[in-house]
């Protein structure tokens, strides 16, 4: 050990569930260092947004153990050391975007960047409800890698975008990855996989770390899939 | 102090038509500033909540727990509250109250 203290985020033992007869996360754990985009991946209803929100902390767990940089911590994001993407929309829809970017990026030279973007120059007058889908995301995505805090969370970032605006934001979260520790969760498996440096799996409640695409194949994608044919 | 205005702003905006709304049907604007500071207080943090639950994140990616945006949110409403009522008895005069 060199005395630094090691910038990651980690839970483990998440017990979850909505319905008493139904557990949906029975011991989930995830681990992200800075430096590395994690691909949490698994099919729909699995728990990937709820162990998300379990672990930023706006989603209170049966029993869960996060831990931030060495620390044990019950709601991370009072820390200011994680920010959180959610499915739906967060901004305010009668806020203007010029103000969204005020509100959320006070230094001034990062918020003139974000104001400068090519995607964002052009409806940075518009209204939050106003503006479509993609870029909507798109805003709240760059908004929220401009923050300070050390660890992002991005649930589903790729839905809803057009081609040339998801390599965008390939290309924002790949630039943010020296300095931040992302992790992503989406069903667009081929922008996740180029992107990601490591890949966990979460299925009946659990999560299982995936070294390789044929591990993936093995346990969530269609055999054939990577290889380009079909065994059947 | 901004992002509290900014939480505030809109249950702010609901609370005065709302209060307005509730000492018209009770017919009596002396209640405006109990009406503002109670039941139209909650009543629009339910709207918001109901409409607007998702902009919680923005809040919380910011740092700042449901429970201090409430609880600042509820001292600022309290504090325009006491305005209204100074504001209303040295406008109206004690026989205008009823009508």
């Amino acid at each position: 050990m060199n005395g630094s203290i090691l910038k990651e985020l980690y839970i483990d033992s998440v017990a979850f569930c909505y319905d008493a007869r139904k557990p949906l996360l029975t011991g989930g754990f995830l681990h992200c260092k800075v430096g590395e985009i994690v691909a949490l991946i698994g099919r729909n209803g699995c728990g990937k947004s709820t162990l998300m929100k379990i672990l930023f902390g706006a989603l209170k767990a049966k029993h869960s153990y996060i831990r931030l940089n060495g620390k044990r911590i019950e709601k991370p994001f009072l820390s200011k050391e994680v920010c959180y993407l959610p499915q739906d929309r967060f901004l305010p829809t009668a806020m203007r975007v010029r103000e969204a970017v005020r509100l959320m990026i006070p230094e001034e030279e990062k918020r003139v960047r974000v104001l400068h973007h090519a995607i964002i120059e052009r409806v940075k007058d518009n209204l939050v409800v106003d503006l479509s889908g993609g870029e909507c995301r798109f805003l709240e995505i760059v908004l929220l890698l401009h923050q300070p805090a050390t660890f992002i969370l991005l649930d589903e970032p790729f839905s809803g975008l057009s081609p040339i605006i998801k390599d965008e934001v390939a290309a924002q979260i790949s630039s943010f990855r020296v300095h931040k520790g992302i992790v992503v969760s989406d069903h667009d498996y081929h922008s996740t996989l180029s992107l990601c440096t490591k890949m966990v799996l979460l299925q009946n409640g659990t999560c299982r770390t995936i070294n390789d695409k044929k591990e993936l194949e093995m346990f969530y994608l269609p055999e054939g899939t990577f290889s380009g044919h079909n065994q059947e | 102090m901004r992002i509290y205005w900014h939480f505030y702003k809109t249950i702010l905006f609901i609370n005065i038509f709302l209060s307005i709304a509730l000492v018209l049907l009770l017919g009596n604007i002396s209640f405006y500033a109990s009406m503002f500071a109670t039941v139209g207080y909650l009543v629009s943090v339910g709207i918001v909540r109901f409409f607007e639950n998702n902009t919680m994140y923005l809040y919380y990616n910011l740092g700042y727990s449901r429970f201090r945006l409430q609880l600042v949110a509820f001292l600022l409403n309290l504090s325009v509250a006491i305005i209204i009522y100074f504001l209303v008895h040295y406008l109206f005069d004690e026989q205008t109250f009823m009508y």
